[in-house]
């Protein structure tokens, strides 16, 4: 039987991390722009996108990840549509960042009072001029602590991609384990690689809401 | 296409307006015109509409009925045709809203810059103009957050005056002041007023009134109950819900 080492635990659970974060980073940004997409469609006039908008959030917000992931990966090859482990975690983890950021964003939005719509209309501003110059600047600030929140539950969510095979951390901890049957140590370090990255990510936003925090906010 | 502006009509017209918050109607059959140069005050208890009849003539409210005209355009749903009068009618709020974002600088020039597509140094220049005439000059690098309320309100005056509108709302722009600050914000509209900006000011400010207001209007429950000179309307108002306004202004 052959031995591992720790440093070879360690370098074949780090290498899978990188999938991990590739499939963090792509679920963050493609979400990102599916939210604003939303968000704008919420928000311009006329105002048709709202009910179209609470209809999609409420669907994956009231629906496990863990089965919006089975759904594409076992449901659409009956569809006649080929999904890979990877694509398949990619569009599930999209669409579900899709509908969280949209709702946590539109809470910002809101937050921003009437009479900066109100002000920036009044000087024949249009909707996009009112969106980009004067409600938007306004909610990214208060945005930031709750979409780093996200971003972290985002990248913990990853962890469900090993479920249809698809070599993240977390799998690669299973495949260690495998070969190890060292479950405790293995796991204890796939939590730590998990930790490091998350830990970082809510004190970074701990200090840009610091930062952020201008004179000029009431 | 941009609709005509017709030069010779009155500045804004109120026809039959009417508008409902649900069942509730705040306005009814509204009908007051303004010409080119004057200045009306409207006054009222709070809840007489007072304030979204001025809102509906920028459209941040939509009337259900009737018709209002800003320079002979009549105000549709349509966005091109709201945006163009939006550049002619200037409006000053109770609550300043001022950009807290941005410095007294950019609060000015963002609408000169963005809608009226005029190069930074000219809207800077421009905005400079009219923070001299606020007297405010010297916050121009300030945030709004660092200025008093009547500062606040005089910088709200100027960004509107900037886009150079025909006409200005202001909506109880004294009212969320502290005492002490609502002259100095009183002296910038006189001083408008002097130059023969077509003003619409709802108020209660009573003595501004008097000293620069053409007309007079009182609303009462949606309506307009009363329109008179100042010299007419505060000597000898007709209505009796008027005398009974009044009277209750002037007990305090």
């Amino acid at each position: 039987m052959i031995e591992f080492s720790l440093a070879d635990i360690l370098s074949f659970l780090l290498l899978a991390t990188r999938w991990t974060l590739a499939l963090s980073a792509i679920a963050f940004l493609g979400g990102g722009i599916g939210a604003l997409l939303l968000l704008l469609l919420r928000y311009a006039r006329p105002r048709v996108g709202g009910r179209l908008m609470h209809l999609y959030v409420e669907l994956f917000q009231g629906t496990p990840l863990l089965l919006q992931l089975f759904l594409i990966f076992f449901g659409l090859p009956k569809l006649g549509l080929d999904v890979s482990p990877l694509l398949a975690a990619t569009i599930a983890l999209t669409l579900y960042a899709t509908a969280f950021l949209a709702e946590i964003w539109r809470g910002c939005v809101d937050a921003i009072p009437r009479g900066q719509w109100d002000a920036s209309a009044s000087l024949g501003m249009t909707f996009v001029q009112q969106m980009r110059d004067v409600i938007l600047p306004q909610a990214l600030k208060i945005a930031i602590p709750p979409t780093v929140g996200f971003l972290v539950q985002l990248v913990k969510s990853t962890a469900l991609a090993s479920i249809v095979g698809f070599h993240e951390l977390t799998k690669a901890g299973q495949v260690i384990n495998n070969a190890t049957f060292q479950p405790f140590i293995t796991y204890s370090i796939v939590a730590l690689i998990y930790f490091a990255i998350c830990y970082p990510l809510t004190h970074w936003s701990r200090r840009l809401e610091r930062r952020l925090s201008p004179t000029g906010h009431r | 296409m941009d609709p005509q502006i017709n030069k010779s009509a009155p500045m804004i017209e109120l026809r039959n307006v009417s508008k409902w918050y649900d069942s509730f109607q705040a306005l009814k059959d509204v009908s007051l015109t303004v010409n080119k140069g004057e200045r009306v005050v409207i006054c009222g208890p709070s809840g007489s509409g007072k304030s979204t009849a001025i809102r509906c003539i920028n459209r941040l409210e939509q009337h259900q009925s009737g018709e209002i005209l800003v320079e002979g355009v009549e105000l549709t749903a349509d966005f091109k045709n709201i945006e163009l009068i939006r550049r002619e009618v200037g409006m000053v709020f109770q609550q300043f809203n001022l950009f807290p974002h941005l410095t007294i600088l950019q609060n000015l020039t963002l609408a000169p810059r963005r809608v009226r597509k005029m190069p930074r140094a000219q809207a800077e220049e421009l905005a400079m103009r009219y923070l001299t005439r606020v007297r405010i000059a010297e916050q121009a690098h300030k945030y709004p957050a660092q200025l008093s309320g009547g500062q606040q309100q005089r910088v709200a005056i100027a960004r509107a005056l900037c886009m150079e509108p025909q006409v200005m709302l202001f909506d109880e722009p004294t009212s969320a002041l502290d005492p002490e600050m609502i002259k100095e914000v009183l002296d910038v509209m006189v001083e408008l007023a002097e130059e023969h900006m077509t003003m619409i000011c709802v108020t209660h400010e009573m003595g501004f009134a008097r000293t620069v207001a053409d007309r007079v209007v009182f609303m009462d429950h949606g309506q307009v109950v009363e329109v008179a000179p100042p010299a007419e309307f505060f000597a000898s108002p007709k209505n009796e819900r008027t005398r009974l306004f009044l009277g209750q202004l002037l007990k305090h």
